[in-house]
């Protein structure tokens, strides 16, 4: 079988939504995910991140990881613009279990509600989560 | 010029402080390349790249970036491989005096 012969010339461009919802650091699924994520936007697919849940944390300025020899995720973060990737989303509900406020986020990201995200969800092809 | 330089096993400088434009040009040539204006754009993109983000991207991501930064032309693969024949996102990063890209084996 010729599998090149069955891959379309260009790639049908679909909506992404990658689901952040834990930590980035403590394993190297974290700095993987956040890898397809500009992967996919390589791609010139549609791509949305989502921060919910403990994954909102993920988002706060003047983070340290180094002091406990992790990887500083926020440079990777802040490649996102140049990529294209400028639909950022975080849960409000989320924010608001950990007391953060929207001048507290490191990178621009829109602060929506969880019925909202809700419906956005229902746009997404696929969903991805780590 | 070279022989003073600490170098890792692929000819990338251990200490990006020991990095100038004379290096640059001295790894390129022990490599069999003569580096040009063009070269140049790519080079300075990667220091500047790393700078800000401190990330090393992967040759499709690499090409995404110049694309955005310096236009479609020179974002494209089969330029880029004709500035730098071996691959463009290794040597780019070599004379730069970065450290060998994780995606790089």
């Amino acid at each position: 079988m010729n599998l090149i012969g069955t891959l379309p010339l260009v790639l049908d461009v679909k909506t992404l939504f990658f689901i952040i919802n834990k930590g980035l650091q403590g394993n190297v699924c974290g700095q993987e995910f956040l890898d397809i994520i500009l992967m996919a936007a390589a791609f010139d697919q549609k791509v949305v991140v989502l921060f919910e849940g403990d994954g909102v944390n993920a988002l706060l300025k003047n983070q340290q990881p180094e002091c406990l020899n992790l990887k500083n995720m926020m440079p990777v973060l802040d490649t996102l613009p140049v990529y294209d990737i400028n639909d950022v989303i975080v849960e409000k509900e989320s924010m608001e279990v950990y007391g953060l406020t929207e001048n507290e986020l490191a990178i621009k990201a829109a602060v929506v509600s969880r019925s909202d995200i809700k419906k956005r969800l229902r746009s997404a092809d696929h969903l991805f989560g780590f | 010029m070279l022989a003073e330089l600490a170098r890792d096993e692929d000819g990338f400088l251990i200490n990006r402080n020991q990095w100038s434009e004379g290096v640059a040009e001295a790894m390129a040539l022990e490599d069999g390349l003569t580096l040009t204006a063009s070269h140049w754009d790519i080079i300075y993109f990667m220091q500047a790249y790393y700078d800000e983000f401190n990330h090393q991207p992967n040759a499709r991501l690499f090409a995404r970036a110049i694309k955005k930064k310096l236009g479609a032309e020179k974002g494209a693969s089969i330029y880029l491989y004709k500035l730098f024949p071996d691959g463009p996102l290794k040597y780019a990063n070599k004379y730069a005096g970065l450290p060998i890209p994780p995606s790089c084996i």
